[in-house]
């Protein structure tokens, strides 16, 4: 299980004619919690969605699980950012759930009793399973998250990318993601997440990609988060530094 | 009365297809514009609705031919012209959507408008004709034309609810639907093609003017009843038919306005009045969202909490 469960290899993504994200050439190990850190602007989100072919690339290769996102698409979960839907859609928690089933159904099969039970279990494990039939718009910000990770958990996969699956939630939630990702990477998954909180870092993941259009630094951990490091991502920005010993990770990021 | 009840109880069988395509139709615009509702595109309708005129137009320049089906077709050929131009506009310009709608609705409306005038000097051109596009004519529709929408209605309904997880996903999550592999532009592409051909079928019934609110008001409407996509395509299309029923009826049964020889109430606002008496009913009183419903409720909360404050007195 040594191998990377994701590549980057010069890695190149233009909205218009602007370079968002520039060569990045990067690998995540498998069965590793990674975060993707920088400051707002920096192509964090578009390197998630270049890894998830969502995003046409302007040069350079990525590859998930060793292939082409093409070919592993069912082995990729994905947690966008929350603010990214309309959380008053007409659809309930069971249901956003149950959308994690639908790569595997195909276009015209609908989801049956097994995969209502699967889902049911997935809203169990994110601590949801009594708001099942709510509708989604009656649900806290914080459950709402948990709700897009109950549906990534429906979908089995390998692989996890996750944009801020974080941003905003109460200690509940934070508590109940941070479990349920311990248990995916125990089952040997590999979880890539934005993150913005830079404080929870070191405690949170094991292995992370500073980026700021470019790669700073890409490593484990304790090796990488250094604040020479921190110091070149946010170019200067940040209000208090991080020490590189671990405890001391106090900051700010000023933008 | 006679007469309401006859077409009422369609036993006339001209009147019995003409209701039942005109209700298949609402069925079908209130499924469709759903989604489009959902997925912010509820004006799209109204841009191709307005296109369709010099579509009518053109079709009648070029063809010579003047069957309902011909006519149509030049409609959904410039509607569909007129969604690529607002693609193209919004790409091309820093315009919001908002504006390029309005500029591609108006555009091609002036368009039109040009066009008729010419249709209107023409030898065998009248006005009675397109004044049937404009505000809608179901009542003297002929049996033949009331198949063709019929079908068009039935295939447009069979298509949303074959696909109706899958547009939901669309609608809701974009970018989730793209990331397990779903064709997203071309589910997009499918839902405009889908709005633009129930719009083109809704114009011998409701007209240029008012086809729109087929798409829009059903589905606004049924959003005040549910809490799921199911429920809302349910109750938009009994929303839809309904007032495609009653608005037909009414239009054929009520006295006309200008005395027996002038022409009778044209069909599309009475369907479309219909809509929205019903629209008004459900902001009134739906059970989860309704006005009535909500004071209703606070009054009893606030009756209770006085209740039993005065008790513990």
């Amino acid at each position: 299980m040594s191998r990377s469960a994701l590549e980057f290899h010069g890695v190149s993504v233009a909205y218009r004619d602007e370079l968002v994200v520039e060569g990045v050439d990067a690998s995540v190990p498998s069965a590793s919690l990674c975060a993707i850190v920088g400051p707002n602007g920096a192509g964090k989100s578009t390197l998630i969605k270049a890894a998830l072919g969502l995003v046409p690339l302007a040069s350079g290769s990525v590859k998930v699980l060793g292939g082409s996102i093409t070919a592993v698409r069912r082995d990729v979960g994905y947690v966008p950012q929350r603010e990214s839907v309309d959380w008053e859609f007409p659809v309930s928690a069971l249901e956003v759930a149950l959308m994690g089933s639908y790569g595997r159904l195909g276009l015209f099969r609908r989801p049956g009793r097994a995969e209502r039970a699967h889902a049911m279990d997935s809203l169990e494990q994110v601590g949801l399973a009594a708001f099942a039939d709510r509708q989604i718009s009656q649900l806290s910000g914080g459950q709402q998250q948990r709700v897009f990770l109950a549906r990534a958990l429906m979908q089995r996969a390998q692989l996890y990318l996750m944009d801020e699956p974080f941003s905003g939630v109460d200690a509940l939630t934070e508590g109940a993601i941070l479990r349920v990702l311990g248990e995916l990477r125990q089952r040997g998954c590999t979880i890539v997440a934005v993150h913005h909180d830079l404080s929870t870092v070191r405690e949170r993941f094991d292995h992370v990609l500073l980026l700021n259009k470019r790669l700073v630094a890409a490593g484990p951990v304790a090796a990488t988060f250094t604040s020479q490091a921190l110091q070149r991502a946010y170019g200067g920005r940040l209000a208090v530094m991080v020490d590189a010993a671990p405890g001391n990770a106090v900051t700010s990021a000023g933008h | 009365m006679a007469e309401l009840l006859r077409l009422l109880s369609l036993q006339d069988s001209s009147t019995r297809v003409v209701m039942l395509s005109t209700a298949s139709l609402a069925i079908a615009a209130a499924l469709v514009g759903s989604l489009a509702m959902l997925r912010r595109r509820a004006l799209v309708g109204d841009a191709v609705a307005h296109a369709s005129l010099p579509g009518i137009c053109l079709a009648w320049f070029v063809a010579g031919d003047r069957s309902l089906a011909v006519l149509l077709l030049g409609a959904f050929v410039l509607g569909l012209a007129c969604m690529g131009t607002m693609a193209l506009v919004q790409r091309l310009s820093k315009a919001r959507e908002d504006a390029t709608t309005a500029i591609a609705i108006s555009g091609f409306f002036g368009l039109g408008i040009v066009l008729s005038r010419l249709i209107q000097n023409q030898p065998g051109g009248n006005r009675a004709g397109l004044d049937g596009f404009l505000f809608g004519k179901a009542a003297s529709a002929v049996t033949s034309d009331a198949w063709l929408v019929l079908v068009v209605a039935g295939v447009v309904s069979a298509t949303v609810l074959g696909l109706r997880k899958e547009f939901g996903l669309l609608c809701f999550d974009r970018a989730f639907a793209a990331g397990i592999g779903r064709p997203v532009h071309r589910l997009d592409a499918l839902l405009l093609v889908l709005v633009a051909i129930v719009t083109v079928a809704g114009l011998p019934s409701v007209g240029v003017v008012l086809v729109v609110a087929m798409l829009v008001i059903p589905p606004a409407a049924a959003r005040c009843w549910s809490v799921s996509l199911g429920t809302m395509l349910a109750v938009a299309a009994a929303i839809g038919a309904a007032s495609a029923i009653i608005g037909t009826g009414l239009s054929a049964v009520l006295p006309p306005p200008g005395g027996a020889s002038g022409g009778g109430w044209p069909t599309g606002p009475m369907i479309v009045l219909t809509a929205a008496a019903l629209f008004v009913l459900s902001l009134l009183v739906a059970p989860q969202q309704g006005l009535l419903t909500a004071m209703w409720r606070r009054h009893r909360l606030r009756s209770s909490v006085q209740s039993s404050s005065g008790s513990m007195r």
